[in-house]
């Protein structure tokens, strides 16, 4: 990408470039010493710019929940730089650390588990806000805080009085993001947030996901099994297999002409809801 | 439409001379605790012939697992069928109780759960578990065991029966373990089977072939219930489905037809809210909550017609 | 801010049977045990040995007996000390082992299991095999051979409970904060920089606390009978004191004649490890959210 001479190019929001993780693999640990370190990352590389959406579609094994986690630095990288805004992530000291991760904020898959289950839910949403102090002084416990991040995504603040378990799945999922959006961040990590939910809550969640990033200039990184989802969402798509990026590049562009066998097997893979008599039988040609 | 019910004639099973194993005739079923009523399947009406799978979509609390328990006798303790009649293999099993049930569940009908991981039991080896069936159903023992549970494997498509049988559950990938649950639900060739969201745990890959195992099942002659919210999977696999939401069939009939022509607005807007990898212009579209709001108020006006305190 | 959830809630327990019923027993010790010197009838160390073995009034007087004599209701016991009177005082003794012992094992053993649970590594290594070795002695001995050492006396007793029994709070409340820490709301709070002390107190805790609940209640009544248990062996607090295991182990010489000298006592703790546990059944049932729907 060429730039006038002069001008000032703004820093991409994340930049990853040859990023690896190992984690100790304890199935295989010797009894007396450490366990070998198995490989669930190799060279990952994107960029994300302020307001894009970057898919990343992985099945079971693939390591896309790790790289979620790798990217808030819960579990720091060995290999590869991560920049964000230009800036190296792995030489942050803690007050840089707490300020990105205000910044860069993960949302969860499990709503049963993201969610502290004996907490109300406007005590869950303003915690990040008590957490760091920003509430107003005349909302000493969060409730206005909390009804507006909730009138956000689309929930009614009645049910900030409620318990996680009292409401549905995409409910449940609605407060991780509000509880995300709380400190105003500039891109969120989505971790299969749409797993597990029925198709109107998935498209209710795309919709919220899709305005937050027209009206807030939110930036995404979605991470999903769910190509279609993927594709309905981002600009951007990495497909990861087994910890190695497969292919990467424009979403339209891969999805119209995928160049990886293994892309165009999860392609042949998903059924399109309309009647095809011989696509069961179909082989993807590899 | 005078009860807002659209139901297109499926021309597959009225032309089947055969009668349905499956025949869910105006099902009424309520939930009764702690001094409250509420109607959970209001007038349900189904059918599932051999050979063929029959879709039940919707979405979460539409009443589609209650179905499914009802068709295995696996109601909750606090679940009263008021009205209607299920019939299973030519026989009325609406008001069985419980050890009349126990002679067909995995005989005459067997079920595949969605999580592989909590169907089988975590402590004792594949064989142990699939010889239980075996045993329980059809009298086998020794030798006869071993080789039926090899047999049932390699129709499954499992690529080494001898080492998975000797595995335990959590040594087997999700797919694999789906394909035991499935074998063992097959095991008896039961007339019927019902599959409640077989593949939503599943890899896509693995989904797919784990659907045209079912698909051959159905080939060998078993009906299949296939509970989903998964419209994708009911056009590629299902010959037939019906659409429910608040314990009611909003629309019926065959896949082509269906898929082809929606006639019942829910129907619609659960299409529009699937994802389509193939359009880049199609904008998920979550069901509008007026058309929620106007089918509940459906479901209520009914309840009211029955003359249901709820 | 007072919701109508919380009016609600009161309204809840007071329908709840357990609550209902184990609150009435805990209050009927409580009044018994802080009104003694006012409810009891006479002075539970006064010895009338002619007055001694009277069977309990309540199952009727022989028609010859002497209308002036004093009524015993629950008899009286080998030195003509009166039952009843004995029996209130016990409760005392009874509750106040219970509370303070109880509380103090909680204590103990919450605060290292959860800092085991909550930081692993050598800090749950340490713990664990402090816990591991303390429990391999076998407990009534080690409380036996503590209270033999350090002297009788109601501390004594209460030092003897809580050095026995931390470990079982230890071991649970672990393994609790173990299973809450891996789930994602900790790393949640984790992430916003909250301190691991925090973390602890508002996120973890509200989760084992209805496990709290019913691992105090039952040690409430682990502690009365262990209280009775070494008041059997003598072991207790002084001889004239009256206790309820004291009386069963009295009671016990003379359980031909006088059966009743040990089965009062034996009910009334019995009524009271059940009233303990009903209430904290009842209480977690209701107090936990998740619980109820």
């Amino acid at each position: 990408m060429t730039h006038p001479i002069g001008a000032i190019v703004p820093a991409p929001l994340l930049q990853v470039r040859g990023l690896g993780l190992s984690l100790p693999d304890m199935a295989k640990k010797p009894f007396f010493s450490a366990a070998p370190m198995k490989r669930i990352l190799r060279d990952v590389h994107f960029t994300l710019e302020a307001g894009g959406t970057l898919g990343v579609i992985g099945e079971s094994g693939s390591g896309k929940s790790t790289l979620a986690r790798a990217l808030t630095m819960l579990m720091p990288p060995q290999d590869g730089a991560l920049l964000f805004q230009g800036r190296d992530v792995r030489r942050f000291d803690a007050a840089d650390m707490v300020a990105y991760r205000t910044q860069v904020q993960l949302v969860f898959q499990d709503p049963m588990s993201a969610l502290n289950p004996r907490r109300r839910v406007r005590d869950i949403v303003s915690q990040p806000l008590r957490a760091l102090g920003r509430l107003a002084r005349e909302d000493r416990d969060g409730a206005r805080a909390a009804a507006q991040l909730l009138e956000r995504v689309g929930l009614a603040a009645q049910l900030g009085g409620r318990y996680p378990h009292e409401l549905s799945g995409g409910q449940r999922q609605r407060v991780g993001i509000a509880r995300a959006l709380a400190l105003q961040p500039l891109a969120l990590i989505a971790d299969e947030v749409t797993s597990g939910l029925d198709v109107s809550a998935q498209a209710r969640i795309v919709a919220l996901l899709e305005e937050l990033r027209r009206d807030n200039g939110l930036a995404l990184v979605f991470i999903s099994h769910d190509l279609s989802l993927v594709r309905s969402l981002c600009d951007q798509v990495l497909i990861l297999r087994q910890g190695v990026v497969v292919e990467h590049g424009d979403a339209a562009d891969i999805f119209a002409n995928p160049r990886h066998a293994y892309t165009r097997e999860l392609l042949d893979a998903i059924p399109l809801p309309e009647h095809d008599p011989g696509w069961l039988e179909r082989e993807s040609v590899v | 439409m005078t009860d807002g019910t659209v139901a297109t004639v499926d021309a597959i099973d009225a032309i089947a001379a055969v009668a349905p194993v499956l025949q869910i005739d105006d099902l009424h079923v309520e939930i009764r605790q702690s001094g409250r009523v509420t109607p959970i399947l209001r007038g349900v009406n189904l059918s599932v012939s051999a050979g063929r799978i029959h879709a039940l979509v919707g979405e979460s609390g539409g009443g589609k697992s209650m179905v499914a328990k009802a068709a295995t006798g696996l109601l909750p303790e606090s679940a009263v069928t008021t009205r209607g009649r299920i019939t299973l293999d030519g026989q009325d099993v609406t008001r069985w109780d419980e050890p009349r049930w126990r002679t067909l569940r995995g005989r005459t009908v067997s079920m595949v759960l969605q999580d592989p991981l909590t169907a089988l039991n975590p402590v004792r080896r594949i064989g142990a578990q699939m010889a239980d069936v075996l045993r329980l159903h059809q009298g086998l023992r020794g030798g006869a065991v071993e080789a039926e549970n090899l047999r049932l494997l390699e129709q499954v498509q499992v690529r080494d029966p001898t080492q998975v049988l000797r595995q335990y559950p959590h040594q087997l990938s999700g797919g694999m373990r789906q394909r035991v649950v499935i074998a063992m639900a097959w095991a008896c060739r039961p007339r019927l089977i019902i599959c409640d969201e077989p593949t939503t745990a599943l890899d896509v890959t693995v989904q797919k072939q784990v659907l045209r195992l079912i698909h051959k099942l159905a080939g060998e002659g078993q009906g299949v219930l296939m509970v989903t919210h998964d419209l994708g999977v009911v056009a590629k696999l299902c010959h037939s489905l019906s659409v429910i939401h608040g314990g009611r069939i909003l629309e019926s009939g065959s896949v082509p037809e269906v898929f082809a022509q929606p006639q019942h607005a829910y129907t619609r807007a659960l299409l529009a809210a699937t994802p389509r990898f193939d359009r880049p212009g199609h904008t998920l579209v979550p069901v509008d909550d007026g058309l929620i709001e106007q089918l509940d108020a459906e479901a209520r006006a009914y309840d009211r017609s029955q003359g249901v305190l709820a | 801010m007072i919701e109508r959830a919380d009016i609600r809630l009161w309204q809840r327990l007071l329908r709840n049977p357990r609550v209902v019923v184990g609150g009435l027993v805990c209050l009927l010790m409580l009044v018994l045990a802080v009104g003694a010197p006012w409810i009891a009838p006479a002075d539970p160390q006064a010895q009338d040995l002619i007055a001694s073995f009277e069977s309990p009034a309540l199952f009727g007087t022989p028609a010859d007996a002497d209308p002036d004599a004093p009524r015993y209701w629950l008899g009286t016991d080998n030195l003509g000390r009166d039952v009843a009177s004995r029996m209130v005082y016990g409760t005392r003794i009874a509750l106040l082992v219970a509370v303070v012992a109880a509380t103090l094992t909680a204590l103990v053993g919450s605060l290292l299991g959860a800092l085991a649970g909550f930081y692993g590594g050598r800090v749950d290594a340490l713990i664990s095999r402090l816990v591991d070795v303390w429990m391999s002695f076998p407990p009534v001995l080690l409380a036996i051979v503590l209270v033999s050492v350090i002297g009788t006396g109601l501390w004594s007793v209460i030092a003897a409970i809580v050095i026995v029994d931390w470990t079982r709070f230890c071991r649970v409340v672990r393994a609790e904060t173990q299973a809450q820490k891996a789930l994602d709301y900790v790393t949640s709070a984790r992430m916003l920089g909250l301190s691991p002390l925090r973390i602890l107190a508002s996120e973890i805790f509200p989760n084992v606390a209805p496990l709290l609940i019913t691992l105090i209640t039952l040690e409430m009544g682990v502690a009365i009978v262990v209280e009775a248990i070494l008041s059997f062996v003598g072991l207790s607090l002084a001889s004239g004191t009256s206790t309820w295991g004291g009386m069963i182990g009295e009671g016990r010489l003379y359980v031909n004649q006088a059966p009743w000298l040990m089965v009062l006592p034996m009910l009334a703790m019995m009524a009271a490890v059940l009233g303990l546990n009903a209430l904290g059944d009842g209480l977690r049932r209701e107090l936990d959210p998740v619980v109820r729907r």
